[in-house]
């Protein structure tokens, strides 16, 4: 115990050193975090630190960034502009991702490479990924890549045209270009008003084993087709239709993949409603009603505190729990002058599981280039976490 | 029709949220349907709705010594991992329930394409090391192939590089094994974590953190030192049982 005195101290001491010294520039921050997890016998210390050198330090044509996790170089980006050029070179960043409506590349990790930027030109080399995305505007909105992975070459073409106050996006792309092969072929057309208030897209895929190998669009099925429509706004309903199928089984595939819903928003409540699939529809009761969600929500305010309580009621439950049930959520905030409150709980009732989840914080803001915070519990409710005491403490520094 | 004022429109949303807040929190309507099941281990997931029938029991397998269930991998619902498309990972869990227990583990992903051919899945569990909500005490013949990715061991004791920290399959204790010799600990706690070796972490789903498998950033597996010094270091990964552990001597 000892010991956890000491380290706090520590830390109290180093942040006031830290934001006193350097109180007068703005390029830097720190953050540092302790954090003891008592859901074990003998409780567990661990503590962070990060450093981030933000902003252009070295002029404008000349920007570095980085950032320090532990005394480990957590990631880095350097930037160069010359007559008009940009030139980015990048150590465990995010930054591959091509600017086409289906998105044919996207790594969601930390990598290391570069890329070179011009007005409507882009080459980006990242180990064995490597890709030009041009766009000429002077025609009309058409684009090309073509690119290589792992000695594979993938090009598309892709575009957006006006029609009389319609906006039409359409993309062809063909992967492995070397072995031309059907099933490596992608269709997208979709057709939208100027607003994007209803639309109707439709994606074809070659087979309906077809994968896009490095892109976040995943291929459900041969034929994808998705239509929304949005009306009103005091109340807002937005509406939406998604389903796949594929050519030679396109009842079974639609009665058991269309999926769809209905959004309704006034002024901070919300009901959303969505059913996905009919097919296993068997009976009158919610546990023959197959996949479906209702959620009900509303943001309030009472006695200076403001809060949301939601409650929804479907299956899959949650994304960790996917039998039938309902989930309980409510949170609650408030601030007295520098100091921040903040809680939220929710319960999770399923079938044979039942998880409760606490999150509450306490921040104090009063400081010029800092912040200090406690945690206690995971604030992540969307994954599998249920409430454990961990208490942490969190100071972030800028200067 | 009668337009309704704003505040007849809220309260119409609120009124019915409030009652089914305090009344569902209380006397849940889930409770009211809650199911019953016999005494025994069971298998759920998508095949079955996650909701566990006779069929779907385990069976004791004395030359095991645990709880066994065969499933056909064609029953498995696959979906492409978050990691990426070319990883397809399906999910199951293992219910145990004896008298007033209910032990449920968490959601334990399957990785399609390193089964290769195999059409079943072979399961197994001893309830009397699960632990609720944890992978603990379950494990399935998956885990035991290393044909397309290794196991690996990626922590503070080898800069989370995997590469270094490939295991090998010890067949006369069923685990597979990561040893460091010569370890120079200087702290008293070192975080690391169970992955699929190329320095990708990928697929996702499978790093684990000794509790639960998909464990994500920051939840890590730890093992504390007594003191500074010289350390041989070893660690076993159970496939069938998800046990990670750290075993240490001291030079």
């Amino acid at each position: 115990m000892r010991n956890q005195k000491l380290n706090l101290t520590f830390l109290i001491l180093i942040s006031f050193t830290v934001t006193s010294l350097f109180a007068f520039q703005s390029n830097f921050s720190a953050g540092f975090s302790l954090q003891y997890d008592f859901s074990n016998e003998q409780s567990i210390a661990s503590l962070s630190t990060e450093f981030r050198m933000n902003h252009s330090v070295f002029g404008k044509d000349f920007d570095l960034s980085l950032s320090m996790k532990n005394a480990d170089l957590e990631s880095a980006k350097l930037s160069l502009k010359l007559f008009g050029i940009t030139t980015n070179l990048y150590k465990n960043v995010l930054f591959i991702k091509t600017t086409d409506p289906v998105i044919l590349y996207k790594v969601d990790s930390g990598r290391d490479g570069m890329d070179i930027q011009l007005s409507n030109i882009k080459v980006l080399f990242s180990g064995d990924v490597m890709y030009v995305d041009t766009k000429l505007t002077f025609v009309q909105r058409i684009g090309f890549i073509v690119g290589k992975r792992s000695g594979k070459f993938d090009a598309a073409i892709y575009g957006l045209q006006k029609f009389g106050g319609l906006n039409v996006n359409y993309e062809l792309i063909q992967q492995d270009l070397t072995k031309f092969d059907i099933k490596n072929s992608v269709g997208m057309v979709s057709v939208a008003e100027g607003n994007y208030n209803w639309g109707v897209r439709y994606l074809l895929a070659g087979a309906t084993n077809t994968t896009l190998a490095l892109s976040p669009q995943y291929i459900s099925n041969q034929n994808i087709v998705s239509a929304w429509y949005k009306f009103g706004s005091q109340p807002a309903f937005s509406t939406y239709v998604n389903t796949n199928f594929s050519f030679e089984k396109f009842s079974d595939d639609a009665l058991k993949n269309t999926e769809v819903g209905m959004d309704i928003n006034y002024s901070g409540a919300f009901v959303n409603l969505k059913k996905t699939g009919f097919a296993d529809v068997t009976g009158a009761m919610p546990t023959e009603w197959g996949k479906f969600n209702v959620s009900l929500g509303t943001t309030f305010s009472f006695m200076n505190f403001s809060g949301k309580f939601a409650y929804s009621f479907g299956k899959p439950a949650h994304n960790v729990v996917n039998t039938i049930g309902e989930v309980y959520y409510v949170e609650l905030g408030r601030s007295f002058g520098n100091m921040n409150l903040f809680g939220k709980y929710q319960k999770i009732i399923g079938y044979y599981e039942e998880k409760d989840f606490f999150f509450g914080e306490l921040k104090f803001t009063g400081f010029q280039n800092a912040d200090f915070a406690i945690q206690l519990g995971n604030g992540d409710f969307a994954g599998d976490n249920p409430f454990k005491p961990v208490v942490a403490f969190k100071i972030n520094a800028w200067w | 029709m009668k337009k309704l004022s704003k505040y007849k429109m809220l309260s119409l949303l609120i009124f019915p949220m409030v009652v089914l807040f305090i009344f569902g929190t209380v006397s849940s309507c889930m409770k009211v349907l809650n199911l019953q099941i016999s005494d025994g281990v069971y298998v759920v997931g998508e095949w079955n709705d996650w909701v566990p029938t006779e069929s779907d029991k385990m069976t004791i397998s004395t030359s095991e010594d645990a709880y066994v269930f065969e499933l056909p991998v064609a029953s498995i619902t696959f979906n492409p991992s978050r990691g990426g498309n070319e990883f397809s990972i399906g999910y199951y869990k293992v219910i145990y329930k004896q008298g007033g227990v209910t032990k449920v583990s968490s959601a334990i992903p399957v990785w399609k394409e390193n089964m290769g051919n195999d059409s079943k899945l072979t399961i197994y569990a001893t309830p009397t090391i699960m632990v609720n909500g944890s992978a603990v005490g379950v494990g399935d013949s998956e885990k035991l192939k290393t044909n397309l990715k290794n196991w690996s061991i990626g922590g503070e004791i080898n800069s989370w590089n995997l590469t270094q920290g490939v295991m090998t399959w010890d067949d006369t204790n069923k685990v597979f094994v990561y040893e460091v010799k010569n370890f120079a600990g200087q702290k008293k706690e070192y975080n690391y974590k169970l992955s699929r070796t190329d320095n990708d972490w990928k697929p996702w789903e499978m790093n684990y953190d000794g509790k639960k498998y998909d464990a994500g950033m920051g939840q890590n597996a730890s093992f504390s030192l007594p003191e500074n010094g010289t350390y041989d270091l070893k660690f076993t990964y159970n496939p069938k049982f998800s046990i990670l552990a750290v075993t240490y001597t001291k030079k």
